[in-house]
Parts: structure tokens; C-alpha cells; sequence
């Protein structure tokens, strides 16, 4: 939240001045990001930039919950990059961070149908080797979850980001992803639970 | 289980979150050192104004284009119909035979109506005793829808053919406005279509 409050001030100030002041009026009450998507329609590429710290930790996630870490921080990139070269068809500048996790989605189903149609990759290899055992395991752990639980939990847990920031960057209401970081969380707990008892 | 902090830290710590949280956060979003490869070329604001103009100069062209259409067969219609149209109306009576001509009441001009209120148009002779029967009257009557009938298909048909000729010239008008609609977007979409879009 501090991160997109710093970003709208920001960029009222540095648009301030080619604001009118009956413009600036309506300009406040629109959020920040999509400010930042309609300075990007104006062709500022730092303002796609500063979309991109924004909503990078949302699209990591997103893709982390589906898949290879390996693989993600590419297909981070390809998120991004696809979003800028399709950033004239959003409808609504406000609707950008529900359209971005859409993308990223997509982007995911992709990548597995890509990897059926080439050869099917040894399950080992889909571990993160470079990383931590223990997070692996509980990675591997989310990603048995049905998909919408396992996205807000690894949303939460793993990129840090609370409740409402969840349903604020990917457009979900605040009560659905409460109730999938409960329900999730409960059969988190179930799991590991199971683990340490075998 | 403390929900708060699950949903937006606060309140006291959740002893199991605050450890997945602990070994997850090694998989944690990190904005790579190297920027996003962008495309050189930036993506142009997409301008929707000129749809709903284009679309309100498409109806009034069609509108005009149909409407001085319509004016234009109605006056050549009224031209051509006129005759007909202030003619004898399609007679269903009796035809005399020995003149070939049409004649209209019989009974009247041969009796006088029996009472002054009975209708002077009545038709029905078949039914009065004081008729005089120069000829069989099944066959005059026969005779009469026959003619009756090859007027009317024949005002029928050719009425048919008058306004397959209005079809295909309203058809004719509709695809020129069509043709002329296409090369004003054409000219647009080129003149938008000139900067580079990636």
C-alpha cells in the first residue's frame, strides 16, 4: 500500500504541471495505477516501469502458484512485455491489475501446454534446486491446493503481501480472497499436519 | 488460528504462518538488475473518438441514401400507377357476353329495386324471381371471376416485378454507401496506422 501511495504522489507531482486545475480534480479521485496506465497511453515508458515494481511481486506470484520457479522469473518478463504491447486493448485503466493477472494466468496455461506439445520435463527438474529445502517443500505443498487458494497463499506467504493489497492489485473482491487465505491456510495446516506425521 | 494476521498482519503473530512466511520468503519476488526489455517503439494512445462519429455519419449517409431512394420510387411509381390507380376499380359482377364488356348490376339496369331502402349496389341476381335470364347465369358469373381473376394476377405480378426492380436498386444504393463507409475507415485506420505500433 505505502508503495502505491509513494507512486500516485509522485506522480502528481511530477503531473502537476501539465494538469490543468479543473482536470486535477477528477485525476485525484482515479487510483494511482491507473493514472500510471494512462501516462503509459500517453507513451511515458517510466511510468510502465513504475507499473512494473508494482505489480511485479502480483504476476511472480501468480505464476510461482502454477509454475517451475525456475521458469518464472522469464515468464515474469514475457507477462510484462506482453502487457505493454497489448496495453492499448484495456478497456478501463482502472481494471489494469485484474487484466495483468488474467495475462499472467494465460501465460501459465501456456507454458504447460508448450511443455506437453515439446517433452515432458523429469519432475526433479521441476524443483528449485538453488533454493531453500524447506520452502521448496512447502511450495510444492501450496501447489497441491485447488488453484484459487493456492494463488492467494502464495500471494500472501510468499511475496509478503496482506489481504487487502491481494484483492487491490488482482481485482479480486476483499471477501473472496479472505475466504480463500482461510480455506487455504486450514488446508495448508491439514497437509503439513500429514507430512510431519508420516 | 489467528485470522487478522493472516489477513493483514496485525494483531498477534500466527507462531505457523510467521514460519512459512520465514521459509517462503527466499522465493520472493527481486526486481532483476537488468530493466525490461521494452520495445523501441511505444504504443500509441488508442483514440476511440472517431467511432462513434464515424458510426453517426454512417446512419445519416444510409438514412439520406434510403430516404431519397424511397422519395425517388415513389414518384416514379405514382407516374407509372396512375392510370391504374384512378381506374375502375377490379369489377367482380357479371360480364356481358354478347359485347364483351363488363356490366356492372344487371338487375338494376333491367328491374327497378323493389323497395328504396334495399342498397342500390346489390349484386346478388342469381336470387331475384323478376330476373330475365338471356343467358345462363353460372356460366356469365364463371366468366366474370375468371376475368376478375387474371386481372388481379396480372396487376398482382406486375406489381411483383416493380418491386423486385425497388429491391435491387435499394440494394444497389445500400452497397455504394457501403463501399464509400469502407474507404473513409480505410483512410482513417491509414492515417493512425502511419506511426510505428509494436
Amino acid at each position: 500500500m505505502g508503495e502505491i501511495g509513494t507512486a500516485g504522489n509522485l506522480l502528481l507531482m511530477t503531473g502537476a504541471s501539465r494538469t490543468t486545475a479543473a482536470a486535477a480534480q477528477p485525476a485525484m479521485e482515479r487510483s494511482p495505477e491507473a493514472l500510471l496506465v494512462e501516462e503509459v497511453l500517453r507513451g511515458d515508458r517510466d511510468a510502465f516501469g513504475r507499473l512494473y515494481d508494482l505489480y511485479g511481486p502480483m504476476v511472480h506470484g501468480i505464476l510461482l502458484a502454477r509454475v517451475p520457479f525456475d521458469e518464472v522469473d522469464d515468464l515474469v518478463q514475457d507477462v510484462f512485455l506482453t502487457a505493454f504491447k497489448r496495453i492499448q486493448t484495456l478497456r478501463e485503466a482502472g481494471a489494469f491489475g485484474g487484466w495483468l493477472a488474467m495475462i499472467a494466468r494465460n501465460r501459465a496455461v501456456d507454458f504447460h501446454r508448450r511443455k506437453k506439445e515439446t517433452e515432458e520435463l523429469p519432475e526433479d527438474l521441476a524443483r528449485p534446486h538453488s533454493v531453500d529445502p524447506e520452502a521448496a517443500e512447502a511450495l510444492a505443498l501450496i501447489r497441491t491446493l485447488p488453484e484459487a487458494y493456492r494463488e492467494t497463499l502464495v500471494l500472501r506467504l510468499v511475496e509478503g503481501m496482506t489481504g487487502p493489497e491481494i484483492a487491490e492489485r488482482t481485482g479480486l473482491t476483499p471477501a473472496s480472497v479472505r475466504v480463500n487465505l482461510h480455506r487455504g491456510m486450514k488446508q495448508l495446516r491439514e497437509k503439513l499436519g500429514m507430512e510431519s506425521g508420516l | 488460528m489467528n485470522e487478522d494476521y493472516l489477513w493483514d498482519k496485525t494483531g498477534e503473530a500466527d507462531p505457523e504462518v510467521e514460519r512459512l512466511e520465514r521459509a517462503l520468503s527466499n522465493l520472493r519476488y527481486r526486481r532483476p538488475v537488468t530493466p525490461l526489455p521494452l520495445p523501441a517503439s511505444l504504443p500509441r494512445p488508442f483514440r476511440r473518438n472517431f467511432s462513434p462519429a464515424l458510426a453517426i455519419a454512417a446512419t445519416l449517409v444510409i438514412l439520406l441514401l434510403a430516404g431519397g431512394l424511397w422519395f425517388a420510387l415513389q414518384r416514379t411509381k405514382d407516374s407509372q400507377w396512375n392510370p391504374i390507380a384512378s381506374g375502375p376499380p377490379p369489377t367482380t359482377g357479371p360480364v356481358d357476353t354478347t359485347g364483351g364488356s363488363v356490366v356492372k348490376n344487371v338487375d338494376e339496369q333491367l328491374i327497378p329495386s323493389p323497395t328504396p331502402q334495399s342498397s342500390p349496389t346489390t349484386t346478388t341476381s342469381t336470387t331475384s324471381p323478376h330476373r330475365i335470364n338471356r343467358s345462363s347465369p353460372n356460366q356469365q358469373q364463371r366468366l366474370a371471376l375468371a376475368s376478375a381473376t387474371s386481372n388481379a394476377k396480372r396487376r398482382q405480378r406486375e406489381q411483383q416485378i416493380r418491386g423486385e426492380e425497388a429491391k435491387a436498386q435499394l440494394i444497389m444504393a445500400l452497397h455504394i454507401a457501403s463501399d464509400k463507409l469502407n474507404t473513409v475507415q480505410k483512410k482513417i485506420q491509414g492515417n493512425q496506422g502511419r506511426g510505428p505500433i509494436s
